[in-house]
C-alpha cells in the first residue's frame, strides 16, 4: 500500500479503495490536459509526472503523491495539464464513486476534509514561496532596467540649426534596442547611432549594452584616450592640412568593423547580432558619411515629404568575421529631417493582428511638417491609435535629426 | 499573420544525408526555439545537409535569423567562414526574402529556387 493511502483514516482508505481503479500511461502520454473536465484524483503508484500549462513546468511529483483533487473533487476544468514523465502507473478515484462511499462512512468524511484542507494549506505555502521567489526575479528585473537605461544617451547633444529628438519603448522589461547621439570633437562630425538586437528581453538587452558600448568607445576612441583635451566638445583637435572627410570614413570605418569582429570573435557561438545604422554629420554643410550594416532603410524628409532612403550598405553585426561595410553619402538639406526607426515600428501590431507597415509609416512621413521631436510624437500617436492596447511584440525606437531652415 | 511555425521534416534520397525542413507559418521570437531543436534533433538524427524550405513562412523576425545562423553553426563548428557550405535556403516567400535581403544574409547563405539545385549545391 502507498505511504498516501496508509495516511488516511481507515474508513477514507476503504473508500478510496473502493473507489479506485489501477492505469497505466506510457512516457510522454497525457493523463490529461487543461481544460478537460475534472472526473477524479489520482494516487501515483509508480513513476514520476509533470504537471505544466503548456512549456511550462508548475511542478513534479513521484510515487505515493496525489494530485488532480482540485478539479477532480469540485467536478470542474483541469486548471494544469499532467504528462507521464516515466513509465507511469496510477490509483484513480473516481469522484461519483468516492462521493458514494463516503456517504456511508461518516468518519471517511471527515478524513476527506482533513485531507482536502491539509493539502490546500500545502498548496497556499507553496504559492507564497513562489510569488516571494517570483517578486525577486521583478525586482532584479527592474535593476537590470534602470541600469540599461543608463545605456541610453542622458540628453542629446545640442548643435546649433539642428534639432534631435530620440524615443525608446521596451516590449520587455529590457530591451534590445538602443539609440545613440554624440559629439566627435576631434573630427567636428555628429555621430547618430540606431541599433537593433535581435530577438528580446535579457539576452537581447546584455548584447545591447555591448554593441552601444563598443559603437561608442571606438568611435570616441580619441577623446577616451585624450580625455584632458576632449572632454570638452568645444575643442577640435584637425592638424592643418588633415582631410576630415578621410577621417570620418576612418572612423565609420573602425567602428563597425571593430563592434563586428570582437562580437563575431568571442561571442559568435551565441550568434547574437545587431542591425546598426551609424551616421556621421558634418553640421557645417549637413553632409553624412553613413554605414547601414542590415538595418531598416532610414528616411530623409522634406518639406514635399520623403525624399530618399539610406538603404543597407552591408550585413549586419556581429556574426560575420571579417564582414565588409561600404561607407555611403547623404544629405540634410535646410528643414529636412532624417527618420531612424527600428522595425518595431512597422511591425507594431493592432488587436487584429495587422500590422502597421512600411505604407503606414511614409504615408505619415508624406503628409509630415514639423520639428524633430513633433515627428516622433505624431508617429507613436499613430501607432498607439493603431494598436489600441494590444501589446507590442517588439521594442519601438526612434530617432531624428532636423536642420533648421536658413 | 500566423502566430505559430510547423515543421515538416524529410529525408532526400541520394549520396548526400541531406534533410529538408518545411516551415509554414512565424518565425520568430516564440517560435525559434522550436526550429533550433527540430534541427538539432534532425542533425543528431545523422543530417550533415539542410535545405530549409521557407515559402511557407509568412513572417522572419531577426530573432528567426539568430536560429538559422546557430543552425549553420551547429552543422560546421569548426567553420567560421562568410559562407554557409552546409545549409541552403529554398524559396522563401517575399516576406522572408524581404528579411534576408535587409539584414544581408543573402550574402551568407545561398537562396536557391529549386530542390535539386539547393541539393546539388550542398
Amino acid at each position: 500500500m502507498n505511504a498516501f493511502l496508509e495516511s488516511l483514516h481507515p474508513e477514507l482508505r476503504e473508500a478510496f479503495e473502493l473507489a479506485a481503479s489501477r492505469v497505466r500511461f506510457a512516457k510522454g502520454q497525457a493523463v490529461f490536459h487543461r481544460g478537460d473536465p475534472g472526473q477524479a484524483l489520482y494516487i501515483i503508484e509508480k513513476g514520476r509526472v509533470r504537471i505544466h500549462d503548456g512549456d511550462l513546468v508548475l511542478n513534479r511529483l513521484g510515487e505515493g503523491e496525489v494530485f488532480g483533487e482540485i478539479a477532480g473533487l469540485g467536478g470542474h476544468e483541469r486548471t494544469a495539464s499532467v504528462t507521464a514523465e516515466q513509465e507511469l502507473e496510477l490509483l484513480r478515484i473516481e469522484r461519483e464513486a468516492l462521493l458514494g462511499a463516503v456517504q456511508t462512512r461518516p468518519e471517511a468524511l471527515q478524513g476527506l476534509m482533513k485531507m482536502l484542507c491539509e493539502r490546500e494549506s500545502g498548496l497556499a505555502d507553496r504559492m507564497t514561496s513562489r510569488s516571494w521567489q517570483l517578486r525577486a526575479a521583478e525586482q532584479e528585473l527592474e535593476i537590470g532596467r534602470r541600469i540599461q537605461t543608463g545605456f541610453l544617451p542622458d540628453s542629446l547633444p545640442e548643435i546649433r540649426g539642428y534639432k534631435i529628438a530620440g524615443h525608446f519603448q521596451a516590449a520587455r522589461v529590457v530591451a534590445g534596442d538602443f539609440y545613440d547621439a554624440f559629439h566627435i570633437p576631434s573630427i567636428g562630425r555628429v555621430a547618430l547611432v540606431i541599433g537593433d538586437v535581435c530577438d528580446k528581453g535579457v539576452g537581447a538587452a546584455l548584447f545591447m549594452t555591448l554593441f552601444r558600448s563598443l559603437i561608442r568607445a571606438t568611435a570616441q576612441s580619441r577623446r577616451f584616450m585624450n580625455w584632458a583635451f576632449d572632454h570638452n566638445p568645444a575643442n577640435t583637435r584637425i592638424a592643418e592640412g588633415q582631410d576630415i572627410e578621410s577621417l570620418a570614413r576612418e572612423t565609420l570605418t573602425n567602428t563597425i568593423a571593430l563592434t563586428n569582429n570582437y562580437v563575431a570573435i568571442t561571442h559568435g557561438k551565441t550568434s547574437m547580432f545587431a542591425s546598426v545604422f551609424i551616421a556621421l554629420l558634418d553640421p557645417e554643410t549637413g553632409a553624412m558619411t553613413y554605414i547601414n550594416a542590415g538595418h531598416e532603410e532610414p528616411y530623409i524628409v522634406g518639406d514635399k515629404g520623403i525624399k530618399t532612403t539610406l538603404p543597407p550598405t552591408g550585413p549586419v553585426v556581429g556574426i560575420f568575421p571579417g564582414a565588409k561595410h561600404d561607407i555611403a553619402t547623404g544629405m540634410l538639406g535646410p528643414g529636412e529631417i532624417l527618420l531612424t526607426y527600428s522595425d518595431g515600428v512597422p511591425e507594431a501590431t493592432s488587436q487584429s493582428g495587422e500590422q502597421f507597415s512600411d505604407r503606414r509609416l511614409r504615408d505619415l512621413l508624406d503628409d509630415f511638417r514639423g520639428d524633430a521631436a513633433e515627428l516622433i510624437e505624431v508617429i507613436i500617436n499613430s501607432i498607439d491609435e493603431f494598436a489600441e492596447g494590444a501589446q507590442q511584440h517588439d521594442d519601438i525606437t526612434l530617432l531624428a535629426c532636423r536642420r533648421e531652415t536658413g | 499573420m500566423s502566430d505559430n511555425l510547423q515543421i515538416g521534416v524529410s529525408r532526400e534520397e541520394g549520396d548526400k544525408n541531406v534533410s529538408v525542413l518545411r516551415l509554414t507559418g512565424s518565425l520568430d521570437a516564440n517560435t525559434q526555439n522550436q526550429l533550433e531543436d527540430k534541427a538539432k534533433e534532425t542533425i543528431d538524427g545523422g543530417a550533415e545537409y539542410l535545405v530549409l524550405d521557407m515559402s511557407g513562412v509568412d513572417y522572419l523576425g531577426s530573432a528567426g535569423m539568430r536560429a538559422i545562423h546557430a543552425i549553420t553553426n551547429q552543422l560546421s563548428p569548426e567553420e567560421s567562414s562568410m559562407r554557409s557550405a552546409r545549409l541552403k535556403v529554398l524559396s522563401p516567400s517575399p516576406a522572408a526574402a524581404k528579411v534576408f535581403k535587409t539584414l544581408g544574409f543573402d550574402s551568407f547563405i545561398d537562396i536557391h529556387d529549386n530542390l535539386d539545385e539547393a541539393i546539388a549545391a550542398l
